[in-house]
């Protein structure tokens, strides 16, 4: 396998393993955990799009590099989302810690005010 | 001209203003002289001609690689439909808030969900879009939770989770546009895609559309609705009813009819708003608070305007953008109305309501009013935008839109039930402990009333902006 193929698919099992712990966890945290593992795999599939195989940091300087350069959108993105990423994990823990002060536990099994 | 790019950079200076000025009575004022401002901008782009969009370049780097703003007639339309209900929210709030709390906070996030909210109206370009999504969607996080009970901490972790997962895929759908385009401007990605290979299109507008639709409470992944809106104070739940889910349907409906107008969106989501409305008006027929009734009335609702905009002709399309502004005026009179009703009697449910039409004769006859009105009776605006919507239905021809007329029927029967339920406990005799603990007048302060009031007014004479209403949904 290539190198952008190896990262792919990385990308694609970050995202994967995200999302069940997010579906199967009762831990508040863990699922909070494992949002952030599928936010990585995101951010790994956003900077290999932009992934040149030899190629250098985008950096323009006096000299120009003779080879190729990576493409510098997707890591602009990818900085965003991480930005993005750090601000909700912040607001999702503050509510967890709320929660843990009201209901004594981080277990959503036992934090059911509202239902169907 | 006044540049578009003011409707961003008004709030969002405002917003941090009011953080620093820190005062109940400053940031009221703050609050509302921005919400002013900016609907006084809004008439002014709505009254302007824009039969060709006016498009600002930001920072003087043109597109593909700078970020494009662009202003056509149904971004006016929106913006002035956001920036009024914002500003008659404001004006509620000055009353429905309890003065001991720290409100300067709660005017900044609002004014900031608005800034988002012009944002995504505006962008021409999709990772700005997605940037100015997920400032919409933290700050409702915030706004949900501000309350501080515990089902309101409950409500916006389960909201923040959902809508997590929805940006998330939104990002691979970016990411997957970006790959086969080399563009984040809309116009270049929509050539691009329509070269590419029809899968790889269709997981991009899966995803993109899977991931917006959370915001815009599409049937499958509108889980976190009734939780949110009904925990959220009952100002909010207006603002998040009233335009936010409507906003992002719009700007959905739009992208996927532009960006990914070489995928057909249109079948699969016909038939997810046919299920929203079923599943919404049954779930709403049986429940017992009002705020959560109303919450799910919402998602039936949403369920019909996206049916009206998927029907694919200009008719279909006109009456949903119509059933769109009546939604606005009537769903925000009876959330605003419900958060009276749990100040004045401290209860959430129906039937602790018996009587208090009595009591409050004005706010009473407005709540009627405008429940009159969702249901689609004739003289109220809500009966014209319902009857476009069928009529426009059975002109169409579409897949599915006579199972939808049937649909729509039906909701509306169990619409009426459900709010004429509510409208006799309101006239009925008081019973139990309603009887002593409901005494003399409790009418709405006079903030609240006037602002309540304001959307009467559009709940009755809309039908006289019908030719107003735009209704492409062009790039």
């Amino acid at each position: 396998m290539t190198v952008p193929q190896i990262l792919y698919v990385s990308a694609f099992l970050l995202i994967l393993i995200g999302l069940y712990s997010l579906l199967t966890q009762r831990n508040m945290i863990r699922m909070i955990i494992g949002l952030n593992i599928a936010d990585l795999g995101v951010n790994l599939f956003l900077v290999t799009i932009g992934f040149v195989d030899k190629g250098s940091a985008p950096i323009f300087r006096a000299q120009a590099a003779a080879g190729p350069m990576v493409d510098p959108v997707p890591q602009a993105l990818v900085l965003t989302s991480i930005v993005i990423g750090f601000g909700v994990t912040a607001l999702a823990l503050t509510l967890v810690m709320r929660l843990f002060v009201s209901h004594g536990s981080i277990d959503t099994a036992r934090i059911r005010g509202l239902k169907w | 001209m006044v540049s578009p790019i003011l409707f961003i950079v008004v709030p969002l200076a405002a917003a941090f203003l009011t953080v620093l000025v820190n005062r109940n009575a400053g940031a009221r004022i703050l609050a509302l002289l921005t919400a002013l401002t900016l609907s006084a901008l809004a008439w002014f782009w709505f009254r302007a001609d824009l039969s060709t969009p006016v498009s600002v370049v930001i920072a003087g780097i043109a597109p593909p690689m700078g970020i494009q703003l662009s202003m056509d007639r149904l971004s006016a339309a929106l913006a002035l439909l956001i920036s009024v209900s914002g500003l008659l929210v404001i004006l509620y709030s000055q009353s429905y808030l309890k003065s001991e709390e720290a409100q300067s906070k709660h005017y900044a996030v609002l004014l900031l969900l608005m800034a988002a909210s012009f944002g995504i109206l505006l962008t021409r370009d999709l990772f700005n879009l997605f940037v100015f999504y997920e400032i919409l969607c933290i700050s409702s996080y915030i706004l949900v939770a501000s309350e501080e009970t515990k089902a309101s901490f409950e409500a916006s972790l389960k909201y923040l989770l959902l809508g997590s997962v929805g940006s998330l895929f939104m990002l691979v759908a970016i990411g997957l546009a970006y790959r086969v385009s080399g563009s984040l401007a809309m116009s270049d990605i929509a050539r691009a895609l329509g070269k590419a290979d029809s899968s790889y299109a269709m997981l991009t507008a899966a995803l993109f559309v899977l991931g917006m639709g959370i915001e815009a409470a599409i049937f499958p992944v509108n889980t976190w609705l009734p939780d949110a809106h009904s925990s959220a104070p009952s100002s909010i739940s207006a603002v998040l009813s009233g335009f936010v889910i409507e906003l992002a349907l719009v700007v959905l409906l739009r992208i996927s009819m532009t960006v990914f107008s070489s995928v057909n969106l249109m079948l699969p989501l016909r038939y997810m708003a046919l299920a929203g409305i079923l599943i919404g008006e049954l779930a709403a027929f049986g429940q017992t608070e009002l705020k959560r009734t109303l919450a799910y009335s919402s998602m039936g609702q949403v369920g019909l305007m996206l049916f009206a905009l998927t029907l694919g002709t200009e008719a279909g399309r006109q009456a949903g953008m119509a059933h769109l502004v009546m939604h606005t005026g009537a769903k925000s009179v009876l959330f605003l109305i419900a958060g009276y009703f749990i100040v004045r009697t401290g209860k959430r449910e129906i039937k602790s309501y018996s009587g208090l039409g009595r009591r409050m004769p004005l706010t009473g006859v407005l709540f009627v009013i405008a429940a009159l009105s969702l249901v689609g009776v004739p003289p109220l605006f809500g009966f014209f935008t319902k009857f476009k919507i069928l009529s426009a239905a059975a002109a169409s021809g579409a897949t599915g839109a006579w199972l939808g007329i049937a649909v729509i029927l039906l909701g509306t029967v169990l619409e009426a039930s459900y709010l004429f339920r509510v409208a006799r406990t309101l006239y009925s005799d008081p019973e139990g402990e309603n009887v002593k603990a409901v005494k003399g007048r409790m009418e709405m302060d006079v903030p609240a009333l006037v602002a309540v009031f304001g959307f009467t007014l559009l709940v009755i004479f809309g039908s006289f902006l019908l030719p107003l209403i735009p209704s492409g949904l062009a790039l």
